[in-house]
Order: C-alpha cells, then structure tokens, then sequence
C-alpha cells in the first residue's frame, strides 16, 4: 500500500496540490491504523495528511476517485452472490436444483478461471484485484490519448482472459443440463451471468478511460485554466464565472497579505516616553519595558471609476466583480459608476451580495444605464461631487472603460486635477492599444494625466496590474 | 483513548456533539498518531466546540488559547511576574541585608546575591500560560488554539517550535519537556492562509455546512421540544436557503437560534404568522432577509402543493433519483 501513497502523492504533485514527503509518510502511518476495506474512510484520511488548503478539496476528490477507481463498484451492484443464491436461496421445492448447482460447481473447482468465480460470486474486491493486475500486464499507464482507449480495453480483455469466461459458462452449462437441470432455470441463471459479463466489458472501457484522465488530468485542467486566463472576458460562460470568482478572490487575497505585511514592517514608531514611564510605575519607576508609538498607518485608499455603458458592459461585469471583492477587502474604497451620467455605487456593494449588487448596477439602479457614455460629463460630475473622495495625495484612483464617448467634449482637465491630488491614477482599458485615439476614443488626451495605463482584455492582464500596483504599494 | 473510529463517534455522541464519518476517522487519527490536528471551514459550524468535546470525552482538561492579533509569546507561554518578584525583595530585605552584612567589597556581595538568584528566578515566580500549563500539566490534557488566523505568522513561527517537539526552554531555569503529549487542536476561520510548515505538521479537518440529517440530528439534540414536523422544515429550508447567493450564509449556530426563537414563540409550522419576523435570526443582512422572506413564500408553496397531492410530487422525486 506505501507504494500506492507514493504515487497517489506523486500524482497530486502533478495536480499542483503541494505535498511534503512527510505528509506522506503520515498517510503511510495513518493506512496502518484503519481498515482499508473501507474506502470513504480511507479517503478521509488521506485527505486529512496529504491535502491542507480548502481549494485542493475538489481536484483531491476527482483525482482520488480516478486512482482508487474501484472497477468493481462500475459494475454497478452485483453484490448479491449468484452462486450462493442458486445454492441456498430460491423457492421451495428447487432444493434439487441448489444441490445440482452446488455439486457441479463443486466438480468443477480449478476448472473454471478465477474470474468466472468471482464474477458467480459477485466478488468485487476480486473483480476489482484482477483488473488491476490485467491492467497492469496490459501496460495501461502507457496509454497516451483517446484514440487509444479501445486498443487498450482490448487488450485488458486479453489478459484477463474474458473469452475463457465464456467458455468456462459454456461448460457450467453443459454440465447442469447433463444433471437434468430444467432449462428454463439454467437460462435464467445464465442470462444474469451474460448480464455481468456485459457490464464488465462496459467497466473495462471505462477503467481505461479513467486511467487516461487520470494520466492526464494536470494537462486538461491546467489547460482550461490558463485557456480562460487568457480569454477575453465577455466571452466567459457561467461555469467560467464561478471559477473568474475564485482567481480574483485569490488575487485580492494576495493583494491584501502583501500590504498586511508591509504595515507590520512599518507599524513599530517613535520611542514613547510617556506609555515607558506609566508602564514601569509597578516595577517602582524601573523601566522595565520599553514602549514605542505605533505608526500611523495609511490604509489604502482606492477610488474606482467604472465605465457601464454598453460597449464595455460585458467586461465591466468582472471589473465590477473585482471592485466588489476590493471593496470587502479594503476599508476604504468608493465605486462610482458611470454612462452619462455618474452615481456613487459603494452602499450597494456593501448591502447586496456580490452577483445581484453588480445585476442592480448593470440595470440602471444607480445611474441611467440606457445613455450613451459621456466621459466628458461623467468627469465633471465626479470633480463637481465626489472630488473629496481624493484625499492628497493618498488616493488610488482607478478607472476603467474604453475611453469612447461618442464624440462629446473630452474634459481631460478632471483628469489633470485628479492626478495633481491624488497619488496615482491607474487606468485599465479593454480596448487594444491599436484602436485608441481612433473614432470616438479620447484616449489619447486622457492618456497625458495617467500615471499608469493598462491594456486589460482578461485575468492574465488583471493580474498583472495587482502586481504592479502591489510593487508600487511596496516600494 | 479511542478503539476504533465508531468508538470516536460514538463517545462524542454522548457528549451532544453529533460527527460524521469525515470527524470520526480524522479524531481517531489524530489521537493515534499523536498528531495535532487543525480544523478549517466556516464560521459557527462547531470547530472550537469539537475540541471541547473531544476534552470531555477523554475526561481531560480543557486548556484554551484564543489567537489574536498582536500575541506573543508572553501571552501564551509563560511571564515572570515582576511584581510579584518585587514584593518578595521588598518583604525579604532584612534578610537580604543580612546575607550582604558581612561582605568587605562590593563584588563579594554581589557574588553572594548572585548566589542567591535562584531563588527569584525559580518556578515560583513563573506564570504559566496556556502553551506552558499544557506542557507542565501532570495529567494529559487537550490543547485548544483557537483561531489562529488572528495570530501574527511570527507567532506561528513560535507555535511551530512548540508543536514540534513539546519542549519549552525557559533561559534561567533551563527545559521543560511534556510529561504527556497534550492532544492538540488548531482552529482556523480561514481570514488568512496558514503557512505550510504549520500545515505539514497537522492532520487537516475541513468541516463544512453540514448535511440535512446531520443537522436535523444537531437541531434535535441542542434544542428539544422543537416539534418533527417543524423542525424537518425548518433544517429543509435553512439547508435550502445555503445554496442561495446570501451575503452571510447561515451556520449550524444560526440554525440553532432561529429553533429556539421558535420553541420561544410556540410557532407551530413555519406558516405561521411570527415566523416571519424571525428570520433575522439566521441573516445578519438587511438584503438577505428580503431574500429569504421570498424563499420562504416559494418553500411553504411548494409544501403546501405537496401536501394537496403527495403522490405526484413522489414520483417525481423517485425520478429524480433515478
């Protein structure tokens, strides 16, 4: 069993669960103390030695169905003992039968294959055993792709020697009817027989199949994964939102410990003479503990400006979901979102949570969303407004859009002013580099006041400007 | 100790405190192979009153440390007590003179107070906290560390050490080692990620939201007098409204609260009246309870149909499961 746990561990690895060796050699010592026979638990304790962080919970559990795949449960429930029913069960006066059954079964000992017996008996630990001894002979884990599958289930087959099954029933039967078996029992028996030859041909198939996933499992979700990093985002589908949900929870978490740790870094102060005097009064003036002022620490303070309009609003939904995950991070952000006109989204975010807060936003709660985006008007109404949200020098101000506004006046000046209080202004745009300034795009004029500006088409690009922003936070 | 895994289970059962299979088998581990064992999941899904449970089954002290930010490690592992020290120089001076008396030099009575320091660097004036109170303790106990996502990572760096090896080495007075293993649980809400070396050496309990029939045991065991028909209702439709977008989701304490609040009201079905203020027992937010307000309209429509004409709804079911 060690060398199971060594390669179920290796494999994990594979999977990007981190696993230390003496995590494994806990679930070595863990295996020794429980039943094996019992696989949940079994699968229990592995989780509780070789997985540590809640996010590995679900890829632990496919893998560990894969690997451990008990080919006798694909057989479905063949629990009940064919053989033993014929033998014991059954209807009254069929005792003549069951003793039939028996003495033939009885002859035939060592004549019929263990896996004929197995299968009589419904036996699926044995089933399971001789599977993974056929696989083995069969040299399944060289399987590379599905082309593959029915070559390899093949020659399973072989070795498990599933024709001599047949042949081996095929005898079982002969000998039944030359005891005068009635032939209605001996069909019925048989086809149920057929039934689980049928059903281990199918679970061959699919054994196979799992050990190709399995082989292959870091390659196919890895590639999903770094397929929807790199994908635009308003091309995402629902099952994709759920996992966009947890890579930005993650980058939000990274965000917040990098900046936790920096204000540690910088939380010890000045040398406090008076907290120093006070606490040594019980020590009779001898000071004992020396006690420094805590530093004022700047939270961070983030203002965001989103653009909602239509030609960005398939993007601005995830923008608006990491604003949203900003929000509950940091205590200090303002969302304001705009078309033509702008209003304050903050108190939304805070009530609702985050898929309906965004649907509200999207749908014209906060601002008229059936406008055509006016930067020009949205900018004066911040600097009119909300100009005090920017404190000196203290302030992020992220905005986010296209930068497209119909042809209306730019207003470029609310930038420029922005920029002059604020410590920086961060703009992410969807739109390729190429196409700004072109048409309606004002990019250019606002480009000139914007400390920092970012193409930002998917995750990959999101990622990047939390990076960045956590460089500049750090340095 | 345990026997096997039922044993676990069972012995917790007596205790009030209902575990799955998933508790069972960790806790049995975990007291086995004397390791400590670090429960995630969270909030009010009873992770810190699993340890005390598991003290009371093993009829062992309980010794708790709560995690917060800015512990230390004289918080949590021992102090001199100054003051105490103080007062003894003071009290015990005429003795103190006495020993210097007849001393020519200075150095020659520093020597002999020297001599003397074992005295006030002596156990006596060491405070045990916690960690040290488990580690000193002549009977084995339990260990809670509660939360200790709040903890700084240095102080996680100190917990290592302490885990490791049971030992703490106080610089005056020399080593102390562990008489007994404590049995030691870690409790994390998950605000933050536990470094890896801490993880290593733990076993790793997740304990999620539980399942229907576990709850309903939970709900049945905590608050009795709760009537069947309104307590299977009530444990469906929290269970339900958990897969629901909420803000805040409802935890098994929650769940428990909201029982009470009902026994307390003498609400007969979840169709009545009073129930409907009750339900900022379990949402803590304005906007959830406006949700869950509708839900619960959906919910009782749908029993209600389901009452009218059982059969059909039956079969569907089966087909479902099918």
């Amino acid at each position: 069993m060690d060398d199971k746990v060594v390669e179920f561990a290796g494999i994990l690895r594979k999977n990007g669960i981190r696993v230390s060796s003496s995590e494994v050699i806990d679930a070595m010592q863990m295996l020794r103390e429980i039943s094996l026979g019992e696989r949940e638990i079994v699968k229990d304790a592995l989780r509780g030695a070789l997985v540590k962080r809640a996010i590995d919970i679900r890829p632990y559990n496919e893998i560990f169905d894969l690997y451990f795949s008990d080919a006798g449960q694909l057989l479905g429930n063949p629990a009940d003992d064919l053989a033993n029913r014929l033998i014991n069960g059954g209807a009254e006066g069929m005792e003549e039968f069951q003793h039939m059954m028996q003495n033939a079964i009885e002859e035939m000992t060592g004549e019929l294959s263990e896996l004929t017996e197995a299968l009589m008996r419904g036996d699926r630990g044995k089933i399971d055993q001789l599977l993974h001894d056929a696989a083995e002979k069969a040299e399944l884990s060289e399987i590379q792709n599905v082309l593959q599958v029915g070559q390899f289930a093949n020659r399973i087959r072989q070795a498990l020697n599933l024709d001599g099954v047949e042949i081996d029933l095929q005898k079982l039967q002969d000998k039944l009817r030359g005891k005068g078996m009635p032939e209605e029992v001996i069909e019925e028996t048989f086809k149920q027989l057929e039934g689980r030859i049928e059903k281990l041909r199918e679970a061959i198939r699919e054994f196979v199949q799992n050990q190709l996933e399995l082989e292959h499992y870091d390659d196919l979700t890895r590639a999903r994964d770094e397929q929807m990093m790199n994908r635009p985002l308003y091309q995402l589908s629902a099952d994709d939102v759920q996992r966009m949900k947890d890579t930005v929870q993650r980058l939000v978490e990274r965000l917040k410990s990098i900046i936790q740790i920096k204000r540690k870094r910088k939380k010890r102060g000045r040398f406090d003479v008076k907290k120093t005097m006070r606490e040594s009064m019980q020590y009779g003036g001898i000071p004992f503990h020396l006690k420094f002022q805590d530093k004022i620490i700047d939270k961070p303070d983030i203002v965001v400006l989103c653009d909602i309009s239509d030609s960005v609003r398939n993007v601005s939904r995830f923008f608006l979901q990491f604003v949203y995950s900003l929000q509950e991070v940091f205590s200090r952000v303002r969302t304001f979102v705009f078309v033509s006109e702008l209003g304050e989204a903050t108190p939304f975010f805070g009530e609702f949570e985050v898929s309906q807060a965004i649907e509200k936003t999207l749908w014209g709660d906060v601002v008229n969303t059936f406008a055509h985006s006016n930067y020009g008007r949205a900018l004066e109404m911040f600097r009119r407004d909300h100009f005090s949200s920017v404190r000196e020098d203290k302030t992020y101000v992220i905005v986010i859009g296209d930068g497209r506004n119909n042809y209306n006046v730019a207003n470029e000046w609310v930038i420029r002013d922005i920029q002059a209080k604020a410590k920086r202004v961060i703009w992410l745009n969807p739109e390729a580099r190429s196409s700004w300034g072109y048409g309606d795009s004002e990019m250019t004029k606002y480009l000139e006041y914007v400390d920092e500006i970012h193409h930002c088409q998917n995750l990959n690009d999101l990622a990047k400007v939390i990076d960045e922003l956590i460089k500049a936070e750090l340095s | 100790m345990f026997n096997d895994i039922n044993d676990v289970i069972k012995k917790l059962a007596e205790q009030d405190y209902i575990a799955d299979q998933r508790i069972g088998t960790l806790v049995y581990l975990a007291a086995k192979l004397e390791k400590p064992i670090l429960v995630e999941g969270p909030a009010g899904v009873g992770k810190t009153d699993l340890a005390r449970r598991v003290a009371a089954c093993l009829g062992r002290e309980l010794i708790r440390l709560q995690c917060y930010e800015g512990l230390d490690e004289s918080k949590a592992l021992y102090e001199w007590e100054y003051s105490k020290q103080l007062l003894y120089t003071q009290i015990l001076k005429d003795k103190i003179t006495e020993v210097v008396a007849d001393a020519k030099t200075l150095e020659e009575a520093t020597d002999r107070i020297y001599n003397q320091d074992d005295v006030f660097f002596s156990e006596r004036f060491l405070l045990p906290r916690p960690l040290l109170k488990a580690i000193e303790s002549d009977e084995p106990t339990v260990l809670l560390i509660d939360e200790i996502d709040k903890a700084d990572s240095e102080f996680e760096a100190f917990l290592l050490e302490v885990l490791s090896d049971f030992t703490v080495s106080v610089p005056e007075i020399g080593t102390l080692e562990a008489k007994h293993k404590p049995f030691v649980v870690l409790t994390s809400n998950n605000t933050r990620e536990m470094s890896d070396a801490i993880k290593r050496r733990c076993l790793h309990l997740y304990i999620d939201f539980p399942d229907g029939q576990r709850e309903l045991e939970i709900v049945r065991m905590k608050v009795p007098g709760v009537q069947d028909e309104l307590l299977k209702d009530l444990v469906d439709f929290v269970q339900e409204i958990r897969k629901k977008d909420l803000k805040k989701i409802p935890s098994i304490s929650e769940t428990l609260d909201w029982a009470r609040a009902l026994t307390l009201l003498n609400a007969q079905s979840l169709g009545d009246e009073i129930v409907q203020g009750t339900l900022n027992t379990i949402l803590k937010y304005e906007g959830d309870v406006i949700k869950a307000e509708r839900e619960l309209r959906h919910f009782l429509d749908r029993k209600r149909a389901e009452a009218a004409n059982p059969a059909e709804v039956k079969d569907e079911k089966k087909e479902f499961l099918n």
